[in-house]
């Protein structure tokens, strides 16, 4: 009942993710983010523990496959998920149980991974997938871009709820994190959320970042 | 701060400019390298007491103090400036030196900067409020400038050499380069941490990859070899540290036939965890009440299960098993098991066709023709051999007549004899040739020794051997032999190989209806049958085995010669027989022969 598109952006080597449900807060199960370390998204019949655990597995310098089957195995209730990973070196890997609904499926690229189930079509992943490479700007814009093709073509096929766009840049500084946890149009929300208010910290988060370690305001 | 009131002399800067700048560039890299640069020139210059190393952030724009000396941490760093901004501002905006040498030029240069960064500043001083002299140098070279350098004097009588600015200016390029070099050197140990990671990321990947195509040569070589499943299992046991065990879809072991490490918990195939993996052919975990767990992989044949890889490993240590060579292992026996099953089908079929033919007798010349290519020539000698489950539906599965049929095999091959071995319902038919040339008493001398071979392997079955016959169209002759050797080792059960020619007078009585045997027996012992009379027909019964002979005959019965007598003659008076008279004596060793025939 979700869809997502997670990755880490090569010039900064920043995480992020922007997903979508007919679920309330989706946001508060996935994803898990550690700055320099990896990103691990997880849907379909949720297992949100799946990210610290794998977090410790990306830290000790395993890949993004080695991580995603190490926590497979671990996973009675594998075929129920949808796990994706990307590493640090910027390799991602997916897994699609068997037991998630259909329409469901994923695809990897490089530095990037795109999956969902009980999708409206199997197209949307390909188009979010185009919408992503082909949408100049930061990490951010680019998930961002992805999602509202991914909401254009139809989402969930069960209907819409939830939405987040989180790309984490420095450990202990949140960067990009919005949220809609309950909304007819989660995704245009969040879309609005973000325009609005990505002024404010994000435009400036080195500044706000280089104050706060200084210990002044920002001005 | 430094308090030294010493001038530098106007010759001497150069040197010892030089030898500050020496002592910075010895410093790349270390951890204290900023606080280094501060300390060699204020260190180096008695004129000034206290300063700032300014570094400009790309990110934010802004000049921010990376080191003071002589100003309060606390304060001082919380001084970022906008390029332009105070003397260390306005030399990094104008790329030129900033040199005010009287305390008011500073404090109206100072004045520029916004009310936040002066409080800052008034705040960190320690000395004084504002200094009498102060530099502000940009640190540049041709690529740009990185920061600024900014250093004050508070003694209002310090004099500065006629080309200060000239000389200080000279060795900024250095300094630049210097911090250039350790931003570099910075980097590159960043970047060997990461390559370290990658190494064994890469390191770890190349093992996976290593031993999968490792893994699919091995197998794939053993595979072309035709060395068998167990051979497969056990090359792929030497990859993974944790026992395996290769079953049937019903759980009946293949392989390895030796050691099963593990005994498999009671009803595994109706687990959950079994009926997952058939459902979704994907593996599962099974974990058993004393912390083992069995990681259970399915061999997928063309549209179904047809197996289980399963791996046992202390549950604690379930993370370390190279699951993905299991499974890719699995993939590469299930391929095998196809193959296997799909030569042994075709080949069978053959067989099957050819056997039917045979022992319904439907010779032809198609048939003779199939048989010669099968090596089964019309003139050599046959014989048939049947091998049965002991109790009907013990242990009955496909492998287990697999089992058999190796076994046949393998004795056939062992005695150099030719013979081809078919599943035929629940039993293993082989028909057995031996060459014309060698002659029939050489068969029948080879079919005994094949016999006692059988018998002395003792595996849990009956083999029933049939009698050796001239020709190929003979052979459901030796078959109704054999299937007659079956019933006797299943009537007498006093061993589990039958050699039809071996049979005595029970293979006689194997042709003769049950009515007719009884009514011999009524015929011939008649009213010592009832209940009343068992203890004489016992009697009877141990005599006729002794052959008359009287001493084994008490001996077996325990009793005393006179009882004996006492019992032979009530026998006699109740049948109405001599016991001496030669005809009804043979009458009466037949009738218990019969009898022991009809109820063991």
């Amino acid at each position: 009942m979700t869809y997502s598109i997670i990755a880490r952006c090569p010039d900064t080597g920043n995480f992020g993710a922007a997903i979508a449900s007919c679920f309330p807060a989706v946001g508060a199960h996935s994803p898990a983010i550690q700055a320099d370390v990896g990103i691990i998204a997880t849907q379909g019949w949720v297992n949100p523990s799946l990210g610290g655990k794998g977090m410790h597995f990306l830290r000790d310098g395993h890949t993004a496959n080695a991580t995603l089957n190490t926590l497979l195995h671990g996973d009675p209730g594998r075929e129920l998920r949808q796990l994706a990973v990307v590493d640090r070196f910027g390799n991602s890997a997916v897994y699609t149980g068997i037991d998630n609904d259909e329409e469901k499926g994923h695809i990897i690229g490089e530095h990037y991974a795109i999956l969902g189930n009980l999708l409206a079509n199997k197209e949307m992943l390909g188009a979010m997938e185009y919408a992503f490479k082909n949408t100049e700007g930061k990490l951010q814009d680019k998930l961002l871009a992805a999602l509202v093709k991914g909401d254009q073509m139809g989402g969930d096929r069960r209907g819409k709820q939830s939405a987040i766009l989180k790309v984490v840049a420095l450990e202990g500084y949140p960067y990009v994190d919005f949220r809609v946890d309950d909304a007819e149009e989660p995704v245009l929300e969040l879309e609005q959320i973000y325009l609005k208010n990505k002024h404010v910290l994000i435009d400036r988060y080195d500044e706000w970042v280089e104050t706060i370690e200084a210990g002044i305001r920002l001005t | 701060m430094n308090t030294s009131k010493t001038d530098i002399p106007n010759n001497a800067l150069y040197e010892v400019l030089s030898s500050a700048t020496s002592a910075i560039l010895n410093a790349v890299g270390q951890n204290q390298f900023l606080k280094k640069i501060l300390d060699e020139m204020i260190g180096t210059i008695p004129q000034f007491d206290s300063g700032f190393l300014f570094i400009f952030s790309e990110k934010t724009n802004k000049l921010i103090v990376k080191y003071a000396i002589g100003y309060s941490e606390e304060s001082y760093r919380k001084t970022q400036l906008k390029p332009g901004e105070g003397i260390t501002g306005l030399a990094y905006q104008m790329k030129e030196p900033q040199f005010l040498i009287t305390r008011e030029a500073v404090i109206k240069a100072m004045r520029t900067m916004t009310p936040s960064n002066l409080s800052h500043y008034i705040q960190s001083t320690i000395a004084a409020e504002y200094p009498n002299q102060t530099i502000a140098l940009p640190l540049m070279d041709d690529h740009g400038a990185v920061g600024v350098l900014t250093m004050s004097g508070h003694d209002p009588l310090a004099h500065y050499p006629e080309d200060f600015v000239k000389t200080l200016q000279m060795f900024t390029p250095v300094l630049t380069m210097s911090y250039r070099f350790h931003l570099a050197k910075e980097k590159e140990r960043y970047l060997e941490k990461e390559l370290k990671l990658t190494t064994i990321a890469l390191h770890k990947e190349h093992e996976q990859q290593q031993k999968t195509a490792d893994l699919y040569n091995e197998l794939t070589m053993l595979s072309n070899k035709k060395k068998g499943i167990a051979e497969m299992v056990s090359a792929l046991q030497t990859y993974v540290q944790a026992p395996i065990v290769l079953y049937d879809d019903l759980f009946n072991l293949i392989a390895p036939s030796q050691s099963i490490p593990v005994q498999l918990p009671p009803g595994m195939i109706s687990t959950k965890e079994v009926q997952y993996v058939i459902a979704t052919k994907k593996w599962q975990v099974y974990n058993d009440k004393k912390g083992t767990s069995i990681i259970i992989i399915p061999i997928v044949g063309s549209d179904s299960v047809i197996g289980f890889l399963l791996t046992f490993i202390e549950e604690k240590e379930i993370h370390q098993v190279n699951r993905m060579l299991l499974e890719y292992g699995a993939s590469l026996l299930s391929l095998e098991m196809i193959k296997q099953h799909s030569i042994k089908e075709a080949q069978q079929m053959i067989y099957g066709e050819l056997f039917e033919k045979v022992l319904l007798g439907a010779y032809d010349s198609q048939l003779d023709e199939q048989a010669k290519n099968l090596g089964l020539m019309p003139r050599d000698f046959y014989v048939a051999l049947i091998c049965s489950e002991l109790e009907k539906n013990s242990n009955d599965s496909r492998y287990e007549r697999e089992k058999w049929m190796k076994w046949i095999e393998g004795a056939l091959e062992f005695h150099h004899i030719k013979g081809i071995v078919t599943q035929r319902d629940q039993q293993i038919i082989a028909f057995i040739s031996f060459p014309e040339s060698g002659g029939k008493e050489s068969a029948r001398s080879s079919l005994t020794e094949l016999s006692k071979y059988l018998s002395s392997m003792n595996w849990p079955v009956f083999i029933g051997l049939g009698r050796v016959y001239d020709s190929f169209h003979d052979i459901p002759k030796s078959f109704e032999d054999a299937e007659k050797s079956l019933s006797l080792l299943r009537k007498k059960r006093t061993g589990r190989v039958h050699l039809f020619s071996d049979g005595g007078i029970n293979r006689i009585l194997l042709d003769l209806e049950r009515t007719e045997l009884e009514t011999f027996l009524t015929d011939h012992l008649g009213v010592l049958l009832t209940e009343s009379n068992q203890e004489l027909l016992g009697t009877l019964r141990v005599y006729v085995r002794n052959n008359k002979a009287l001493k084994l005959t008490t001996d077996q019965l325990m009793i005393h010669q006179n009882t004996l007598y006492y019992r032979l003659k009530r026998i006699e008076t109740t049948l109405g027989i001599m016991l001496t008279d030669p005809e009804k004596w043979f009458d009466v060793q037949l009738a218990c022969k019969i009898y022991d025939y009809l109820h063991d």
